[in-house]
């Protein structure tokens, strides 16, 4: 099986295609410190994209609140579970991922296949928290909560190495070479669910109606024209914000997505130890117990969050480019923050956003002399 | 022997915890396991100690082996049935278990064992001698009880002969005089009084799914991990007669579900066997055994060597049921699970019933084979049953490998499927969950037309053009005729299609010649799909009867 380097574990591995980078890679950064999972993201891709018939339990996009919630159920557990665990050593990943598990069992990729039951609860876990029990007069002063649950909204990472892809016996999926966006070719998939079992993340999904797979398509023909996928244009936080994303040893100071991912290393990839260099990255709650973000997000979690934590309030640049999440529905390039505003470009160098990193503040005095009144604040 | 599958300790944490977990195990085998053991056991009842026990002889090297020997006529249930001197007896030793507490056991010295097979059904014959028959269910008393023991497929070296080993399940049959003959039942007036809790005794960890069966599936990965089967496909029978307990196992011989052994006609696998007597106490780890797997030979099925497609003046009936196929002669083909290439798999069905025929103008086939459940529906956790044809394209100048064609060298390829002869999915289509989310009923509607691997709407195969793995594509003429039928625990499916095309992927039957064919059978309920199918390794050659000029 061919050798590849995978940054995100540290170290090369096993995947069974040689490595072929896109020309530009579709990337994402969601803040899950901004998500409260009103589900607009959800809606927008089902509207979209899986309103026909056989694709009434998908969704594309979905939020489940962790560490309960799951869709479909126990995805990430499961996996976990059969590769073994997964234990790091500094940055570099020591255990296997699901390529290697796989060598083991003598099969391509290490995976399961859910069941009708497991995609019939998107909303299990719902708001269920973690931590010791609430008791009446409970105070919360540490940074980290003792009771804690946190929201994580989940569409197609886009693999670099994708699972999906490996373990279809037809090579009917296919990394596009101008955007890396990862497709089912519907012409060619013969609805074997390989790609159901391949994906670590659960998010190709068989279609019994039309006999095949499917799966999230990057909102392709947006992308074709420079605009966000509708999921991250209609997201109503401001929680996510997409781009182009380099290797780490390209990246760029001004490209919003190598900010985040190699040069400030705020935002992180889910699960890495799956082995499938996921282009989805996400800023690690700051609210939860490390141990938890760490099997999730990997060891860069401790760094993450003291940035986010410590460094964040004296930081006008990353303070800016988080205020341009959700500021454009256009893919922006490149950012830069001037003068306390941050200011968002795209591919041909016109300004797409420009934000303050203060909010004007205004304070209306309780009395009006114009008027000689008194203004209560009734509304 | 292979040392058990207890992890040993390691300077890890991972390694430590393991230990922890299995030393908690052990210790709560030697407290509950053995006490419960002593506190039921009837002391006063025991006058006398067993007399000394002949202990198992190393086996020798190679080990004899069991045949499952082949006969024309299903295996009998009946353990007293004649047709079982035609299988060869074995006589294995068995000996006392003393590797894992609690030892003991050992008071049944030897039992006789036979195997048969007609290539749908694999029994097994169980014969040792028992004075007494205990078969109550009784606070203070064990019953009799036999199991059989085999290795799942995949494991190129067998697991450990004592229940299997961490990674290395092997597959357990376990009969129980008790569950076969339960205790009578409580008169009306006592259950009045104690209502039996039925829910309990269903769900029950140790019960067959029926009476009528007797016979529990389990599979094991070292002591203390014996686990129920989702699902049961074994039937055991045993009859006691002159102070001999004589037990029939049977089950089809192409496994059912993914976790069970697989059999298959001419290839070899491994059998173990243990024993319980009930009035020596025997439960558990206290149980006759032998340590080592006795070599099953499964004998191959006596197959054609040459299927011939006969000239017949008049009708091609479409239909499976119609007389005209049964009176045509079978013949039968032998199939093995596909393992030359991921995913490797199958082998659900040994058998296929092979009949042709063709008018000089049209050429049509009938095959049949065991399948006991119609999976008829492709959903988001199911899959379907399936079968398919292989023939060299008339392209093909040189004969293409058997195993999916080659690079210029293609080959043609017809499958029948039950999902696409139960329809567009409307009522076989499961959703998780569909009344909660929207759906618009007409957005896809175009969409299952014309893709890929739809057939045309009045019929419920496809043709397709291969070169090797992973090429298969549909054919631009979608001229094949197929259709199946279900009943009696056979799938019955006949294709018709014209003798001669003029498209050059189509496969050459001419009258008078002989070109090949192949097989593959996938059995949905097994979960089979893609390369999880049972084939053949090699070309069948196809016969093509002479038309009368």
């Amino acid at each position: 099986m061919p050798k590849v380097y995978n940054w995100q574990i540290g170290r090369e591995m096993e995947y069974p295609y040689e490595p072929g980078r896109p020309d530009k890679q579709f990337s994402a950064v969601f803040d899950t410190n901004k998500c409260i999972a009103c589900q607009t993201c959800s809606i927008a891709c089902k509207t979209t994209w899986t309103s026909g018939r056989g694709q009434e339990y998908m969704l594309w996009n979905n939020v489940e609140s962790k560490p309960y919630g799951s869709f479909p159920l126990q995805w990430d557990l499961k996996v976990l579970d059969m590769i073994g665990g997964a234990s790091w050593e500094g940055d570099r990943y020591v255990g296997k991922t699901i390529f290697e598990k796989a060598v083991e069992n003598g099969q391509t990729v290490e995976g399961f296949l859910p069941t009708l039951e497991d995609w019939s609860y998107p909303n299990c876990g719902e708001d269920e928290m973690a931590g010791e029990p609430l008791v009446g007069g409970y105070h919360i002063d540490e940074v980290a909560h003792p009771v804690w649950f946190y929201y994580l909204p989940r569409i197609c990472n886009h693999c670099s190495f994708p699972g999906c892809l490996a373990n279809c016996p037809r090579q009917s999926i296919y990394k596009r070479p101008d955007n890396g966006i990862v497709l089912i070719d519907q012409e060619r998939c013969h609805g074997y669910k390989q790609c159901v079992k391949g994906c670590p993340y659960k998010k190709a999904m068989f279609n019994s109606e039309t006999g095949r797979s499917e799966k999230c398509i990057g909102c392709y023909p947006k992308a074709e024209a420079g605009l966000a996928t509708q999921c991250i244009e209609q997201c109503i936080g401001k929680i996510r914000i997409q781009g182009w994303i380099s290797p780490p040893e390209q990246a760029r100071e001004d490209n919003p997505m190598d900010y985040l991912v190699h040069v400030r290393k705020v935002a992180l990839p889910i699960y890495p130890q799956f082995g499938t260099l996921p282009n989805v990255y996400y800023i690690p709650p700051m609210t939860v117990p490390e141990p938890f973000l760490r099997q999730m997000f990997g060891p860069g979690v401790t760094r993450a969050l003291r940035i986010y934590r410590e460094e964040l309030p004296n930081d006008p640049e990353l303070q800016g480019l988080l205020l341009l999440f959700g500021s454009t529905n256009q893919i922006m390039t490149r950012f830069d923050v001037r003068d306390g505003w941050a200011h968002g470009y795209r591919r041909d160098g016109k300004e797409v956003a420009r934000v303050p990193i203060t909010e004007p503040l205004v304070v209306r005095p309780a009395y009006d002399p114009q008027y000689d009144v008194v203004r209560l604040d009734t509304t | 022997m292979t040392p058990p599958s207890a992890p040993t300790p390691k300077a890890t944490p991972v390694g430590l915890v393991l230990a922890a977990v299995a030393a908690v195990f052990v210790l709560n085998f030697l407290i509950l396991g053995y006490s419960t053991q002593m506190a039921l056991k009837p002391a006063p009842t025991r006058v006398a100690p067993p007399a000394p026990i002949a202990r198992a002889t190393p086996a020798p090297v190679p080990p004899p082996a069991l045949l499952a020997r082949f006969i024309a006529v299903p295996p009998p249930a009946d353990p007293h049935d004649a047709a079982w001197a035609n299988a060869p007896e074995l006589p294995v030793l068995l000996g006392p278990q003393e590797v894992s507490l609690p030892f003991g056991g050992g008071s049944v010295a030897e039992v006789s064992l036979r195997a048969l097979h007609d290539g749908d059904t694999i029994a097994f014959r169980l014969e040792w001698a028992d004075d007494s028959v205990n078969s109550a269910r009784a606070v203070d008393a064990y019953r009799d009880g036999a199991a059989l023991q085999f290795p799942l497929a995949g494991s190129p070296t067998p697991p450990s002969a004592l229940m299997g080993e961490r990674g290395k399940p092997v597959a357990i049959w376990h009969w129980r005089a008790d569950w076969q003959d339960p205790a009578p039942t409580a008169s009306a007036a006592e259950a009045t009084w104690y209502p039996p809790n039925s829910e309990l005794v269903a769900r029950g960890f140790a019960q067959p799914p029926a009476p009528a069966v007797a016979c529990v599936e389990y599979l094991s990965e070292g002591w203390g991990t014996l686990t129920r089967q989702p699902a049961h496909h074994v039937a055991a029978r045993g009859n006691h007669r002159d102070g001999v307990w004589a037990v029939v196992f049977q089950r089809p011989l192409g496994r059912v579900m993914p976790h069970e052994p697989v059999f298959v006609a001419g290839e070899s696998t491994h059998v173990n066997i243990a024993v319980w007597n009930g009035s020596e106490g025997d439960v558990n780890g206290l149980k006759s055994v032998s340590t080592s797997w006795t070599p099953l030979e499964i004998e191959k099925l006596p197959e054609s060597d040459r299927l011939t497609a006969r000239y017949v003046a008049g009708a091609l009936p479409l239909d499976p049921t119609d007389p005209f196929w049964a009176a045509q002669p079978a013949q039968v083909v032998g199939l093995v699970p596909q393992r030359l290439v991921l995913p490797f798999g199958g082998g659900a069905v040994g058998r296929l019933h092979f009949r042709a025929a063709h008018d000089g103008r049209r050429i049509a086939f009938h095959l049949q084979w065991r399948d006991d459940t119609a999976d008829m529906e492709n959903g988001v956790d199911t899959y379907r049953d399936s079968v398919a044809m292989q023939f060299p394209s008339r392209g093909a100048t040189t004969m293409p490998s058997p195993l999916m064609g080659e690079r210029d060298k293609p080959v043609a390829i017809w499958q029948w499927r039950a999902d696409w002869q139960a329809g567009a999915g409307d009522r076989l289509r499961r959703q998780p969950a569909p009344e909660s989310l929207l759906v618009a009923a007409t957005s896809f509607d175009t969409l299952p037309r014309g893709m890929f691997d739809r057939p045309v709407p009045e019929t419920s195969a496809a043709k397709f053009v291969a070169a090797g793995w992973g090429t298969l594509t549909r054919q631009v003429r979608q001229d094949i005729a197929a259709h199946g039928v279900h009943a009696d625990g056979h799938w019955h499916v006949v294709f018709v299609h014209d003798l001669a095309t003029d498209d050059p992927t189509d496969p050459a039957f001419r009258p008078g010649e002989t070109t090949a064919v192949n097989f593959a059978v996938w059995n949905g309920i097994a979960r089979e799909v893609n390369g999880l199918k049972s084939i053949r390794m090699e070309w069948m050659p196809l016969h093509v009867e002479p038309a009368p000029k």
